[in-house]
C-alpha cells in the first residue's frame, strides 16, 4: 500500500511539473513581416499563418490586419491545418506539433522530440476529431488516433530508397477521407553495379487512410516540395520551375511549361480553375487551366522567395514568405513577362 | 573714487618702469606671434569620443578588426533612371579605384559591386553555385545581357539597400578608415635586427575629405548623368574644417561692431584701438602658448580665441571706463591709470579667475574635445589678466586727452545718473521684493522647462552641420534610397574561439538580434546567424522551410564556413560576432531605446542562464543546502559573467572558476564544493555558463551613445564644480556669505533659463553646448562681481543699499551694460555660422551674456536689499 502511494505521489509531481518546452513565442511588433511560411482559411472571416520563431498570427479582415498570438513554443513553425472552424494543428521543427480548439487563438503543445535525425515536421492534416497526421525531415511520420492525447513515430518502409534511408516528406495533401498524398525530396531510386545512383523525387499515395503507403511513379529526378490533388487532377511542383499534372491518379505525366528556374512552393487552384503557384525568387505564376496560353509570371521586387498562398478574393492572394505578408494586389509585384 | 591701497604698489611694481614693462610685453607677443603662425588644425576621431567610455574600449579594442565607426560612403546616383549603363558602370569602377587610392583607406574594407569579396550564391540541383557579383566576362559580354544578370546576381548577393539603392537608381562604395597607417612615403627604417620599424602617421580626416571632394568633382564632370552623394566621419570634418575657415568672417564684423560701440562709448579714438589691441595680443598669445604646448586647434575650440577677444574687450571697458572717471574727476591720465588699474585688478582678477575656474571645470569631462577646449580657454583667460588688467592701463598711461574731453565725459556722466537714479528703485523695497519675486517665478520656469532637455543630437544627419548643408542632404539620400546609412550601432558578441559553431551560442545571438529588430526606430539588422539561416536554406535546395539556424552541430559549420571575415559578421577565430543595428536616426531616444534593449536583454540572459545552474545545483543537494548555496553562487556566477574571453580564449570553465574561488574563501565545505563541481560537469552544456557576453558598442551610434552617456553624467559634476569654484571665490573676495549670494543666485536663474531655452530651441546637450553652459556661468559672474565688489564697498560706509547700488552704478554701471553688449554682440555673429553647432553656441551664449547682465543689473541688488536690510 505504501508503494502505491509513493508510485502515486511521484507520478504525480511528474504529471504536474510542467514539462519544459524551451521558450514561449515573444509577441514581436515585426511577426507580421517575419518569415512565414504556411496560411489557411480557418472561416470565412478568419486568416491564420504561421512561420519562424513561434509566430502565428489571425487577421479578421481578409489579410489587411494581423494580430499575433500568444503560442507556447518559439520553434520554427511549417505547416498548418484546420479540421473545422475551431480544430487547428500547427507543425514544426523539434517535432513539434501544437493544437487549439479556439479557432487558432490559444496553442498547447501536443508532441515535441529533439532529435538531429529527424528534426522537423513539414506538412500536416487534420483528419478527423481523432486523428492527425504530421510529415517531415528523413521519413518522419507522426499520426496519433487519439486527438493527440498519445503519438507514434512511424516508419514507413515503403517509401524508403534502395538503401532503406529516407528522404524529406515535404507535403502531405487530402483527396478524401481514404486517398492521402505525399510529395517529397528525391531519393535514391536505384543504383547500378557501377555505383551510379539514379534519384527521383518522392510521390507517393495511400488509400487506406494511411494504413499502407506506396510509391507513385516519379517523372522528375529532383525534389518536389508540394502537391496539390483536386478531383482527377494531381499536380506535382518543386525544384526549378517544375510542375507535372497527372489526371490518372499518377501513371502518367505531363510537364506544365511555365518559364520560370525558380523552386515552387505552393500551388492553389482557383474558384475560377485557374493554377496559381509560389515560390523561391518570390516568383508567382498564373497558369489559366483552360487555354494554352503561356504563364504569366510575376515578381516581388526584392526577390524575397514566397512560401504559400491562399484567394481570398476572385484571383485576389494573400501570399506569405520572407517577408511577411503581402496581398497580391500590391504594387510590390510588378509584371516582368 | 577712495584711496585704494593698492596704488602705491601698483605705482612702483608697474607705472614707474612702464617702458620696461610695454617693451617685455612687445618681445613676448612677436614670440608668441611666431609660435601662432605654427598653428594648425587638428581634428582626430578619437578626440570626439570618451575613450574611458565603457562602449569605447569596446571600440578601441575591435576597431582594427571590425572598423570603427570611421566609414566613409560614396553614392553614385544615376540621374537618367537605373544604374545599369556603360557609362555608370565605367564610373563607379573609376570611383572605387579613386577611393581605394586615398590614402588611410583600409583597401581590405573596401566594399563595392567590383569588389572580389562581393559575391552571390544560389542553389542548384547540383548544390550550392556562386560567383562575384560582376562577372568576369562582363567587360567583352553583351552588355544588355550582362546587366540582366548583374541585377540578378545583386539580389541573389542580398547587397541590393546596401551596396545598390533599393531602386536601383544608385551605387555605393563603402570604406574604411584607419585612425593611422604606415607611412608609405616615409623611407623604410630598419631596427637592430633588421626588422622595418613601423612609422604610423595619423590619417589627416582634412586631405581625405579634400580628395573626396576631388573625386566628386572630377566624376560629375567627367560623368555628367552621374550625381556624387559621399558621407561618413571624415567627409563631415572636411565640410566642419572648411565652415569653420568662415568664422575669420563673423570675427571681423563684430571686430568692426565692437570697435564702433567702444567709439561710442568712449569718444576717442586712442581708448578705441587700445583695449581692441590688448584683447587682439591676448589672442596671439593664447595661440601661441597653444601651440608652444603641442596643441593644435580643431572645428570647435576655432570660436575659442574670439571669445576670449570679446571677453578681453568687456574688461578693457572697464578699464577705459575707470580712467575715463578718473580723469573726468580731475586726475592727470597717468594717475588715472594708476587709479583705474589698483581699482580694478582685484575684482577684474577675481572675475578672470573665475572664468579660467568655470572653464578648468570642464576637464572633468572625459572627451577630449571638451578638455582642449577647457585648456584653450583658460589659457585664454589668464592671458587676459596679463594684457587687459595690466598692460591696457600701461598702454593709456601714455595717451593724454583735451580738455573738451575730459568735459564731454563729466558731462554724459551726469546725464547718465538720471538712469542710474531709475536703477537704484530695485535695490528699494517694494521694487526690490517683485523683482526677487519675479526672479524666483523665472527659475521655477526655467526648472520646469530644463526638466525636458534632452541629451544628444536631436535631429537627422551631422549635427554639427546645418540641415541643409550638402552634407546633410547627401546623409538623408542615402538613409532614404539604402536601407543603411551611418547611424549604425555594432553590439559585439564575445564567446569562445569557435563559438559560432555551437547551436546555443548562435541561438542566442540570434535571438538577441531579433529583440534588437524590433525596437521601435531600429531599420534593420544583419549579423552570422542569419546568415547561417539562409545558408541552410540555400543547402537544401533553396527550400524555405530550411530557412533555420541548424541545431545539429554537424551542419551548423558547414553554414557558415564560406561566411569571410571581409564581411565583417565575424573574426577569423570566430570567437567575435557584431550584430550590427542600423537605425532610422541618431536621436538620443532612439538610441537609448537600443541601447536598453541590448541591456535588458544581457539581464535576461544571465538570469536564465542562473536559473539553469540553480537547476543544476538543485538537483544534486538537498533542498535545505540550496539557499545558502545560491547566496554564495550568486556573486560568483555574475562576477563569472563578466571575465573577458582574451586574446586565446583563456576565460577558465565556471567548475575551474567555481573551485578556485570557493576552495580560497571556504565559504562552502569541501564535500559540498565537490557536489556542486561535478553536478555542473556532467549537465552544463559544453558550450558552458553563459557562453555569450555583448559588448557596446561600435559603430557611429556606438560612439553616440557613450558620448551621450558621458554628456550627461558629466552634466551635474560639472555644473556643481563651476558654482563650488564661483562661489568659493566670492567668498573669498567678498568675505560674505550675503554678497556671495546675491552674486551667485541670479547666475542658477540663467543657467536653468538657459537650459530651458535649450529644450524650446531643440538644442540638445552635446560636446559643443555642454561647454556652453560652464562657459556661461563663468563669464556671467563678471558682472556680479564687478558690481558688488564696488557696491560692497559703499555698503560698509555704512550707505543704504539703494544708495550703495546708485554709487555704484555712477562708477562702473555703464561699463556693465556695455560689457554685456559687447560680449553678446561678440558672439551673437556666429548664429551667421554655416555650422549648426557654432550657430547654438551663439545664440547659448548671446543668451548667457544678456540674461547674465539683466540678473546682475536687477536681481542683484534686489536681492541685496532684501538680504542687507537693517
Amino acid at each position: 500500500m505504501k508503494n502505491v502511494l509513493q508510485t502515486l505521489i511521484i507520478s504525480f509531481i511528474i504529471l504536474a511539473a510542467p514539462i519544459s518546452y524551451g521558450e514561449p513565442a515573444v509577441i514581436a511588433p515585426k511577426a507580421v513581416e517575419s518569415l512565414l511560411l504556411d496560411i489557411v482559411k480557418v472561416s470565412e472571416q478568419r486568416l491564420l499563418t504561421v512561420g519562424q520563431r513561434g509566430h502565428i498570427l489571425i487577421s479578421e479582415d481578409q489579410g489587411q490586419n494581423w494580430r499575433q498570438v500568444e503560442v507556447p513554443v518559439n520553434v520554427n513553425l511549417t505547416a498548418v491545418d484546420f479540421l473545422d472552424e475551431n480544430h487547428g494543428v500547427a507543425v514544426g521543427f523539434d517535432q513539434t506539433v501544437l493544437l487549439t480548439e479556439d479557432a487558432g487563438e490559444t496553442w498547447t503543445v501536443s508532441h515535441q522530440e529533439v532529435s538531429n535525425l529527424q528534426p522537423a515536421l513539414f506538412s500536416v492534416i487534420y483528419n478527423s476529431k481523432d486523428t492527425i497526421t504530421a510529415v517531415g525531415s528523413y521519413g518522419l511520420y507522426l499520426e496519433t488516433k487519439d486527438g493527440g492525447a498519445t503519438w507514434e513515430n512511424r516508419q514507413i518502409d515503403s517509401l524508403s530508397d534502395v538503401y532503406d534511408g529516407f528522404s524529406h516528406f515535404y507535403d502531405i495533401e487530402k483527396l478524401n477521407a481514404d486517398t492521402w498524398y505525399i510529395a517529397g525530396e528525391k531519393y535514391i531510386a536505384e543504383a547500378d553495379d557501377y555505383g551510379d545512383e539514379f534519384s527521383k523525387g518522392m510521390i507517393a499515395v495511400t488509400k487506406d487512410a494511411g494504413r499502407t503507403w506506396e510509391k507513385v511513379y516519379s517523372p522528375y529526378e529532383g525534389s518536389f516540395f508540394g502537391i496539390t490533388v483536386k478531383a482527377n487532377d494531381i499536380y506535382v511542383y518543386g525544384l526549378r520551375g517544375n510542375l507535372f499534372h497527372s489526371k490518372d491518379g499518377g501513371a502518367n505525366w505531363a510537364k506544365v511549361p511555365l518559364g520560370v528556374q525558380a523552386g515552387l512552393h505552393d500551388m492553389i487552384i482557383t474558384a475560377a480553375g485557374n493554377l496559381v503557384l509560389v515560390g523561391t525568387g518570390g516568383v508567382m505564376v498564373e497558369k489559366s487551366a483552360k487555354n494554352n496560353k503561356a504563364a504569366k509570371v510575376s515578381k516581388r521586387s526584392d526577390l524575397k522567395g514566397r512560401a504559400a498562398l491562399i484567394e481570398v478574393a476572385n484571383e485576389q492572394f494573400i501570399i506569405v514568405g520572407e517577408g511577411g505578408v503581402r496581398s497580391s494586389s500590391k504594387a510590390e509585384t510588378k509584371a516582368q513577362q | 573714487m577712495s584711496k585704494n591701497k593698492l596704488e602705491p604698489l601698483v605705482k612702483s611694481l608697474l607705472f614707474s618702469k612702464r617702458g620696461l614693462w610695454v617693451a617685455l610685453f612687445a618681445i613676448v607677443t612677436a614670440i608668441m606671434a611666431y609660435f601662432m603662425s605654427q598653428l594648425r588644425i587638428d581634428a582626430s576621431f578619437e578626440k570626439n569620443i570618451p575613450l574611458k567610455h565603457e562602449y569605447m574600449q569596446t571600440y578601441l579594442e575591435y576597431q582594427e578588426e571590425f572598423g570603427g565607426a570611421n566609414r566613409v560612403f560614396v553614392a553614385l546616383e544615376s540621374k537618367d533612371g537605373e544604374i545599369f549603363t556603360e557609362e555608370f558602370f565605367e564610373a563607379l569602377r573609376v570611383a572605387d579605384d579613386r577611393v581605394e587610392g586615398i590614402e588611410g583607406v583600409n583597401q581590405s574594407q573596401v566594399q563595392s559591386l567590383y569588389s572580389p569579396s562581393v559575391r552571390y550564391i544560389e542553389a542548384s540541383e547540383q548544390g550550392l553555385e556562386g560567383g562575384p557579383v560582376i562577372p568576369p566576362e562582363f567587360e567583352q559580354a553583351d552588355k544588355t545581357e550582362a546587366f540582366d544578370k548583374v541585377k540578378e546576381n545583386i539580389l541573389k548577393a542580398g547587397i541590393r539597400g546596401r551596396l545598390v539603392s533599393n531602386n536601383f537608381k544608385s551605387a555605393m562604395i563603402s570604406a574604411q578608415l584607419f585612425s593611422e597607417y604606415n607611412d608609405p612615403k616615409a623611407e623604410l627604417k630598419l631596427d637592430a635586427d633588421g626588422q622595418a620599424i613601423s612609422q604610423m602617421v595619423q590619417t589627416n580626416y582634412v586631405e581625405v575629405a579634400d580628395q573626396l571632394e576631388e573625386l566628386r568633382r572630377d566624376i560629375e564632370a567627367e560623368y555628367p548623368n552621374v550625381e556624387v552623394h559621399i558621407i561618413g566621419f571624415a567627409k563631415m570634418i572636411g565640410d566642419v574644417s572648411d565652415g569653420a575657415g568662415n568664422v575669420i568672417f563673423f570675427f571681423l564684423i563684430a571686430f568692426l561692431i565692437t570697435a564702433l560701440l567702444v567709439f561710442w562709448y568712449s569718444r576717442s579714438i586712442k581708448l578705441t584701438l587700445l583695449p581692441l589691441l590688448t584683447s587682439s595680443v591676448a589672442v596671439v598669445w593664447q595661440l601661441g602658448i597653444l601651440t608652444a604646448l603641442g596643441y593644435g586647434i580643431d572645428p570647435m575650440s576655432i570660436l575659442i580665441p574670439f571669445l576670449i577677444f570679446a571677453i578681453g574687450v568687456s574688461h578693457g571697458v572697464q578699464m577705459i571706463n575707470g580712467v575715463q572717471h578718473n580723469v573726468g574727476l580731475g586726475f592727470k591720465v597717468y594717475d588715472a591709470a594708476i587709479a583705474a588699474c589698483a581699482g580694478l585688478i582685484v575684482p577684474g582678477g577675481v572675475a578672470l579667475l573665475s572664468d579660467t575656474i568655470g572653464f578648468l571645470t570642464l576637464q572633468l569631462i572625459e572627451i577630449d574635445i571638451i578638455r582642449e577646449l577647457a585648456i584653450t580657454a583658460s589659457i585664454g583667460v589668464a592671458v587676459l589678466i596679463l594684457t587687459n588688467l595690466i598692460l591696457l592701463p600701461l598702454l593709456i598711461s601714455y595717451t593724454s586727452f583735451s580738455d573738451s574731453f575730459v568735459k564731454g565725459v563729466q558731462k554724459r556722466e551726469k546725464s547718465h545718473e538720471v538712469l542710474w537714479h531709475k536703477l537704484s528703485v530695485f535695490a528699494k523695497r517694494p521694487m526690490a521684493l517683485i523683482v526677487v519675486i519675479v526672479g524666483i517665478l523665472l527659475g521655477l520656469v526655467g526648472y520646469w522647462g530644463s526638466q525636458n532637455m534632452k541629451v544628444g543630437d536631436l535631429h537627422a544627419g551631422a549635427p554639427a552641420l546645418k540641415q541643409n548643408s550638402t552634407y546633410n542632404l547627401d546623409t538623408k539620400f542615402v538613409t532614404e534610397e539604402y536601407s543603411i546609412g551611418t547611424d549604425v550601432i555594432s553590439i559585439l558578441a564575445e564567446t569562445q574561439t569557435d563559438g559560432c559553431t555551437y547551436y546555443n551560442i548562435m541561438e542566442t545571438i540570434d535571438d538577441f538580434q531579433w529583440q534588437l529588430a524590433n525596437v521601435q526606430g531600429v531599420q534593420s539588422t544583419i549579423s552570422l546567424p542569419q546568415v547561417s539561416k539562409v545558408v541552410n536554406g540555400l543547402l537544401s535546395e533553396g527550400n524555405l522551410k530550411w530557412k533555420v539556424l541548424p541545431k545539429d552541430e554537424a551542419v551548423l559549420p558547414y553554414t557558415i564556413a564560406r561566411v569571410e571575415t571581409s564581411t565583417g559578421l565575424l573574426n577569423s577565430g570566430c570567437s567575435v560576432m557584431p550584430v550590427m543595428v542600423f537605425l532610422n536616426d541618431h536621436k538620443a531616444e532612439t538610441i537609448e531605446r537600443v541601447v536598453e534593449s541590448a541591456k535588458s536583454f544581457q539581464a535576461d540572459y544571465l538570469a536564465k542562464e542562473k536559473a539553469a545552474v540553480y537547476d543544476i545545483v538543485a538537483g544534486a543537494v538537498s533542498e535545505e543546502e540550496l539557499e545558502p548555496l545560491q547566496q554564495v553562487l550568486d556573486p560568483l556566477l555574475n562576477e563569472y559573467s563578466e571575465l573577458d574571453y582574451g586574446e586565446n580564449s583563456e576565460r577558465p570553465t565556471l567548475v575551474a572558476f567555481l573551485d578556485e574561488k570557493l576552495a580560497e574563501s571556504g565559504d562552502i565545505e569541501a564535500s559540498q564544493l565537490n557536489t556542486v563541481t561535478s553536478a555542473l560537469e556532467a549537465e552544463l552544456p559544453e558550450s558552458g555558463f553563459k557562453p555569450v557576453k555583448f559588448r557596446l558598442a561600435t559603430g557611429a551610434v556606438g560612439v553616440m551613445a557613450a558620448t551621450n552617456e558621458a554628456v550627461e553624467a558629466a552634466q551635474v559634476p560639472m555644473m556643481i564644480w563651476v558654482y563650488l569654484a564661483v562661489t568659493l571665490l566670492c567668498l573669498i573676495s567678498f568675505r560674505s556669505v550675503r554678497g556671495t549670494i546675491c552674486v551667485v543666485l541670479p547666475l542658477v536663474v540663467v543657467s536653468l533659463l538657459a537650459q530651458a531655452l535649450m529644450t524650446w530651441l531643440e538644442i540638445g546637450l552635446t560636446v559643443a553646448t555642454l561647454p556652453v553652459i560652464a562657459l556661461g556661468v563663468g563669464i556671467g559672474v563678471d558682472y556680479g562681481i564687478y558690481i558688488f565688489s564696488r557696491m560692497v564697498g559703499f555698503i560698509r560706509e555704512g550707505r543704504s543699499v539703494s544708495e550703495a547700488y546708485f554709487e555704484t552704478l555712477k562708477l562702473t554701471g555703464n561699463a556693465v551694460l556695455f560689457t554685456g553688449l559687447t560680449l553678446a554682440i561678440g558672439v551673437s555673429t556666429w548664429i551667421l555660422s554655416a555650422l549648426q553647432y557654432q550657430a547654438d553656441m551663439g545664440i547659448m551664449l548671446t543668451f548667457m551674456f544678456l540674461v547674465n547682465m539683466l540678473g546682475a543689473i536687477f536681481l542683484l541688488p534686489a536681492l541685496a536689499c532684501l538680504l542687507y536690510r537693517r
